[in-house]
C-alpha cells in the first residue's frame, strides 16, 4: 500500500485582522472592505516560508524515524534562493543524513505542492524510496492595500509518505496542465501581478478544477457520492470558493473549508493544509479528493486508513491555528514584511556577508543545531569542538553528534533588551540548558517579555537569523520559544 | 618556583586625561594629555624610558593596528614599544607587560599606556563588532547588547539566592547612588552629578532589570604609568613609594557557557583571579585588608556579584553589605571612589590603568576631596566580555614593604 | 518597600552617563476602586556603552497612600504610596496604559 504515513503544518502565531488594513488604508483603498471579514496568519519578522517549512516538517516527523528518509521535496513560490536548492537547507535543518537522499524544489506555481505530492507518490511506488518527505510553504508578498494583502496568509503544510503504516491510502490521480495565468510574478518582481477576478474564476477556477477532479474519480472508477470531503483552493470570496463545486455536483458538506476567515490563501502550501485539515476530522474508509490550481490542476484521491487514528499527537492544522495571538497593528505588519522604509540606524549598517566556506564548515551545527556528545564522559555540549567542555574530561577528539533541536529545553536567565537593533524591540534572549545536558545562548521569538520567566519551558524553532542587504543572503538559525 | 610580582616593581609615576566626549582630541592628544602628567610625576627624562606597552581595544576605529600610535605619539626614542589587547582588561594587560618587563630584569623603566578614542563613529555606544568577530558572528551570534548579556546576572541570581527583582533593584539603585556621590568630587569625571535612589528606581528600563543609572558610558581618554624597580626609585629620590604587590588574569574557556553547572550567578573568572591575586599579595583576610577597591561596574549589577567573586562579600550576601554602605565612601572597603566606569567613565583601554591612578593618588594621599583616611592596600577589577565568556583581570597595588 | 514619591517639576531632566530622562506628567488614575500615581515621560539612551535606544515609558509607583503628605529638602512635595505587588494588576495596568498613554514601557516599584 502506498500512500501518506503523516502528515504536520505549521501557521505563524500572529494573525492580522483584516479590519486592521481597512482601519490603515481604507481612506485609500475602501473597496478592500468587501474582502475585510477575519483574520489572516502573518509571518513573525523572523519567519519565511523556508522557516515555516522545516517547522511543518518537523511536525510532520513527530515520532517518525528521521533517518529512514531517502526524498525530500520542497514546493513553494516563495523560496529565498533561485539558485542554491532551498530544499537543502531544510533537510540540513532537519538533520537528514546527506548520503543517499534526493532533494528537489518545486517552484513557480501555486500547483507545485501537489505536484512534489504526485512526484513524491510515484518514487515510493517506483523502487527505493520508502519515505518521501513533501512538505510546501508560502509567504508571499503583496503591495500595501491591496485584495492580494486580504487573501493571501502565510503557512506550510508537510506529508510524508511511504508503504508501511498508511493513513491514507493514494487510489489515483489525474492532472491537467495548460498555461493559464490568472497571477504571475516575474523573476525580478517582488510582487505578484494579477487579471480580473472575474475572468480568473469563470474561465480558470469552475473549469480547469473540475474538469481534474473528474478526471481522477474516473480512472478510480469513483463516482462524488463515493467522496468524503473534495479539498480545493480558491482566494476569492467564501462564494466563490463554494461555487466551484457546482459542476461536481458536491454538496456544500462535502467541501473541506478553505479557511479564510481565520487563515487566509497560502499559496502553493494551500491544498496541502486544506488536506491536512480534512485529514485530521477524517475517519476511516473516508475518500478525500485533493486538488491545487495554478497553471492547470493535480488531483488526487486518497482514502483513510484504520491507521490514522495510531498516528502520534502533533500540532497539525488544528494545533497551529489554536496557538494564536492576534495583530492589531498593521503597521508591524509592513514592517515585519519591509514594506515600509524605516531607518534602522548607523548601527544596522554592518557588514553581513557570509563565509560560504565557514557555512559549509558548520552547516550542521548552524542550520541542524547538532552538538556533540562526549563518548569518554557522557556531557551533551553545544557546539560540538575538539576538546571536551567537562572540566574534569578535556579529552580530545571524542565528540560523536549530538541533536538538539528536539529536546526539551529551560530557561536559565534572560533579558528584554532595548538597545540591540531589533525589528520588534525590545530583543528578549537568554541561556537556555537543554535536557540531560548542553546549553547555549539563544534569541528568543514568538513571546513577549512579561510572560518570560527562568525555569519556563522552551522549544527551538528555526528562524530567520539575518539578511545580507547587499548580497540578497538569508541566514537562518535557531530560537527559543518560551512555551506558557 | 615561582615567587609572584609582589614588591619586584614600583610605580614611578602616573598620569590620566579627563574622560569624557572629547570631540577636541584624537587619541594622540589624549595619550600625550596622560603621559605628561605621568612623565612630571616619575621626575625622569623621556629618553630613560626602555620599553612601552600600549592598551585599546578597539583600534580599528581610532589608532590602527600595531604600536605605532603610542611611539609616534610620545615621540619615544625608537624603543620596542608593544600594543595589547583583551577586552575591557587591556588597560591591565598594559600595565602587566611593563610590569613584567621590569621585574624581568630586562628593562630598568617601562611605561603603560592605555588610549580609547570611542566617538568617531557616528552613533552612541561601541563599534558594532559585527564579521569581526568570527565568520559565526552572524550565523549564530545571539542579537545581544552588552547590557542584555550583564542582565542575565539578574535573573540567575535572584533565582540561585531567592531574592527578588525588587530587592536587587534596590541595590543596584544603592551602587549607582553611591558611585555618583564620589564622582562628584572628582574633577577629571566624565559625569559629576549627583542623583538619589529615588531617581534612579524611577529611570526607564534599558534591558531588563538594568535602568538607564546601571549602565555605563562611552568615554575617550587616556592614562598612562611609569614603573621601575624599588631600587631605582629610590636612588630616583622617591620616598613614600607605591608597590606592586599582584597582576592576576582568568579567561574563560567555555565552561561557563559550555557546560551545565554554572547558574548565571556569578563570575567564575573573578573568582579564580582575585583568589591568586590575593595569594600573590600575600593577603589572608581581604574583607579586613583591602583599604579600597576600583571594579569594573560597568553595569550596577556586575559591581554587586563582583563584590562576592573578589570574597569581600559572603556568597548571597552581597545585597545586605551594599544595603548596609560597606562600600560606600565612608564605608569599611569604598568602592569606586571616582566614581568608577559610570562616573568618570570608560574609554575602555585605559581604563585599567585609570583605576590603578586612584588607588595610586589615595595610597600617596594625593586624591583631594576624596582622600579616604589612610589606605594601604588599593584593588583594580576590570571584567571584558560578558558573564558567559571573559576576561578578567585583578591587580593590587600598596605601600612598599 | 519604598512609599515615597518625590513630584518634581515637570520636565525635569535626569541625566545618566548613558543618557537622560523626563517625567513629563504626573496622574492619578482611578484602578480597581483605589488611585494609582502614573508618572509618564521619554528616556533617550544616547551614550551608553552599548548601543542606543530610548522610548515613552510610565511610571507607576503604587497605590496613593496620602497625597503630597509632606515635602523633602527641597521643597518638593512627597506623596506616600503604596507598591503594587499582585502579577495579574500589574499586567492590567501595562495593557491599560500602553493603550492610553501610548508608552512602550511600563515600570513597577
Amino acid at each position: 500500500m502506498v500512500g501518506i504515513t503523516a502528515y504536520g503544518a505549521y501557521i505563524p502565531k500572529r494573525r492580522l485582522n483584516r479590519m486592521a488594513i481597512i482601519q490603515s488604508m481604507g481612506w485609500l483603498a475602501p473597496a478592500l472592505m468587501t474582502a475585510a471579514a477575519g483574520e489572516r496568519s502573518m509571518c513573525n519578522w523572523d519567519e519565511d516560508a523556508m522557516t515555516m517549512a522545516v517547522a511543518a516538517a518537523r511536525d510532520c516527523m513527530t515520532g517518525m524515524d528521521k533517518s529512514a528518509v531517502s526524498a525530500a521535496y520542497l514546493a513553494s513560490t516563495s523560496l529565498p534562493f533561485k539558485e542554491r536548492q532551498n530544499c537543502g537547507i531544510l533537510t540540513t535543518a532537519l538533520n537528514l543524513p546527506e548520503e543517499g537522499l534526493v532533494t528537489a524544489d518545486f517552484t513557480a506555481s501555486l500547483k507545485s505542492g501537489t505536484t512534489a505530492l504526485l512526484t513524491g507518490i510515484d518514487a515510493v511506488r517506483g523502487e527505493g524510496k520508502d519515505h518521501v518527505l513533501v512538505t510546501a510553504s508560502d509567504a508571499r508578498q503583496t503591495k500595501c492595500a491591496w485584495f492580494f494583502e486580504m487573501w493571501y496568509g502565510d503557512g506550510a503544510a508537510s506529508l510524508l509518505l511511504g508503504k508501511d503504516n498508511v493513513i491514507a491510502e493514494f487510489k489515483g490521480a489525474h492532472s491537467v496542465s495548460c498555461d493559464f495565468v490568472g497571477a504571475y510574478r516575474g523573476a525580478n518582481a517582488k510582487f505578484d501581478y494579477g487579471w480580473e477576478e472575474r475572468w480568473i474564476r469563470e474561465q480558470g477556477f469552475t473549469k480547469i478544477i473540475p474538469a481534474a477532479i473528474n478526471g481522477a474519480l474516473e480512472k478510480c472508477g469513483l463516482s462524488m457520492d463515493d467522496i468524503s470531503k473534495v479539498v480545493y483552493p480558491c482566494h476569492l470570496s467564501p462564494r466563490v470558493h463554494q461555487s466551484i463545486a457546482k459542476p461536481l455536483k458536491a454538496g456544500p458538506e462535502k467541501i473541506q473549508d478553505n479557511m479564510a476567515a481565520v487563515l487566509g490563501d497560502t499559496g502553493a502550501a494551500h491544498p496541502l493544509m486544506m488536506f491536512v485539515a480534512a485529514l485530521e476530522e477524517a475517519n476511516p474508509g473516508d475518500k478525500i479528493v485533493v486538488a491545487s490550481f495554478g497553471q492547470g490542476c493535480d488531483a488526487l484521491v486518497f482514502e483513510v486508513t484504520d491507521n490514522i487514528k495510531k498516528l502520534p499527537a502533533r500540532a497539525g492544522v488544528k494545533g497551529s491555528l489554536a496557538n494564536r495571538k492576534e495583530e492589531a497593528q498593521y503597521s508591524k505588519f509592513q514592517k515585519f514584511r519591509d514594506l515600509v522604509n524605516v531607518e534602522m540606524g548607523i548601527r544596522a549598517e554592518a557588514n553581513k556577508q557570509t563565509a560560504l566556506s565557514a557555512m559549509w564548515r558548520y552547516r550542521k551545527q548552524v542550520l541542524g543545531l547538532v552538538g556533540g556528545k562526549c563518548t569518554k564522559c557522557g556531557t551533551p555540549q553545544y557546539p560540538k569542538v575538539r576538546m571536551c567542555v567537562n572540566p574534569s574530561c578535556g579529552a580530545v577528539d571524542t565528540m560523536e553528534e549530538h541533536a538538539f533541536a528536539d529536546k526539551a529545553g529551560i530557561i536559565k536567565s534572560y533579558t528584554g533588551d532595548m538597545l540591540a537593533v531589533s525589528v520588534d524591540p525590545p530583543a528578549i534572549y537568554g541561556l537556555i540548558q537543554f535536557e540531560g545536558g548542553g546549553r547555549a545562548l539563544f534569541d528568543f521569538t514568538d513571546c513577549e517579555l512579561a510572560d518570560v520567566k527562568v525555569g519556563q519551558p522552551v522549544k527551538m524553532s528555526l528562524r530567520m537569523k539575518y539578511y545580507d542587504e547587499a548580497r540578497d543572503f538569508h541566514g537562518y538559525y535557531w530560537k527559543a520559544v518560551p512555551q506558557t | 618556583m615561582a615567587t609572584g610580582i609582589r614588591d619586584k616593581v614600583a610605580i614611578l609615576g602616573m598620569g590620566c586625561s579627563k574622560f569624557g566626549e572629547r570631540w577636541d582630541m584624537g587619541a594622540d592628544d589624549l595619550l600625550v594629555e596622560a603621559f605628561q602628567e605621568c612623565i612630571e610625576d616619575a621626575g625622569i627624562d623621556k629618553n630613560e624610558i626602555q620599553a612601552a606597552w600600549l592598551g585599546t581595544c578597539f583600534p580599528e576605529i581610532s589608532v590602527g593596528q600595531s604600536a605605532l600610535p603610542l611611539s609616534i605619539s610620545l615621540r619615544l626614542p625608537n624603543i620596542p614599544v608593544t600594543r595589547v589587547e583583551n577586552f575591557c582588561a587591556s588597560g591591565t594587560e598594559s600595565f602587566r607587560g611593563a610590569v613584567y618587563a621590569v621585574a624581568s630584569g630586562a628593562y630598568d623603566i617601562c611605561l603603560a599606556a592605555g588610549v580609547e578614542k570611542l566617538k568617531d563613529t557616528g552613533y552612541g555606544g561601541l563599534p558594532e563588532f559585527g564579521a569581526n568577530a568570527g565568520p559565526r558572528a552572524w550565523m549564530t551570534g545571539v542579537n545581544m547588547t552588552a547590557p542584555g548579556s550583564f542582565a542575565q546576572l539578574a535573573s540567575g541570581y535572584g533565582a540561585k539566592y531567592k531574592k527578588s527583582d525588587e530587592e536587587i533593584k534596590r541595590a543596584l539603585a544603592h551602587v549607582s547612588a553611591k558611585s555618583h556621590a564620589n564622582g562628584v568630587k572628582n574633577p577629571k569625571a566624565h559625569l559629576r552629578k549627583a542623583v538619589s535612589e529615588e531617581q534612579i528606581m524611577a529611570a526607564p528600563i534599558i534591558a531588563h532589570p538594568l535602568g538607564l543609572f546601571d549602565c555605563c558610558g562611552v568615554s575617550d581618554g587616556s592614562a598612562c604609568a611609569i614603573v621601575t624597580t624599588p631600587e631605582i626609585a629610590k636612588s630616583l629620590g622617591k620616598t613614600d613609594l607605591i608597590s606592586v604587590k599582584a597582576i592576576q588574569l582568568s579567561l574563560s574557556n567555555g565552561y561557563e557557557m559550555g557546560y551545565n553547572e554554572w547558574e548565571v550567578d556569578h563570575f567564575v573568572t573573578t573568582s579564580k583571579a582575585s583568589e591568586k591575586a590575593y595569594e600573590e599579595a600575600g593577603i589572608k583576610n581581604p574583607r579586613e585588608e583591602v583599604s579600597m577597591m576600583e571594579v569594573h561596574d560597568c553595569f550596577s549589577i556586575t559591581e554587586m556579584v563582583t563584590m562576592e567573586d573578589l570574597h569581600i562579600s559572603p556568597r548571597g550576601e552581597a545585597i545586605k553589605d551594599i544595603m548596609d554602605g560597606f562600600y560606600d565612601a565612608d564605608g569599611k572597603v569604598p568602592c569606586q571612589i571616582d566614581g568608577g566606569l559610570k562616573c568618570f567613565g570608560h574609554p575602555i583601554g585605559a581604563s585599567g590603568l585609570r583605576m590603578l591612578y586612584e588607588m595610586y593618588l589615595q595610597l600617596l594621599g594625593r586624591a583631594g576631596d576624596r582622600q579616604l583616611k589612610d589606605p594601604r592596600i588599593g584593588l583594580t577589577h576590570n571584567l571584558g566580555g560578558f558573564p558567559f565568556m571573559n576576561v578578567c583581570s585583578v591587580a593590587i597595588i600598596g605601600r612598599h614593604g | 518597600m519604598m512609599n515615597q514619591y518625590t513630584h518634581r517639576p515637570p520636565g525635569h531632566e535626569v541625566q545618566s552617563i548613558s543618557g537622560h530622562y523626563v517625567i513629563n506628567e504626573e496622574k492619578r488614575i482611578p484602578f480597581q476602586g483605589r488611585e494609582v500615581l502614573v508618572a509618564t515621560g521619554a528616556f533617550a539612551v544616547d551614550s551608553s556603552c552599548c548601543g542606543t535606544g530610548g522610548c515613552g515609558f510610565a511610571l507607576v509607583p503604587g497605590y496613593v497612600v496620602r497625597w503630597k503628605a509632606s515635602t523633602n529638602e527641597e521643597g518638593d512635595p512627597v506623596t506616600e504610596i503604596e507598591p503594587i505587588q499582585d502579577e495579574q494588576a500589574k499586567q492590567a495596568l501595562r495593557t491599560l496604559l500602553q493603550e492610553s498613554e501610548k508608552v512602550q514601557q511600563v515600570n513597577f516599584w
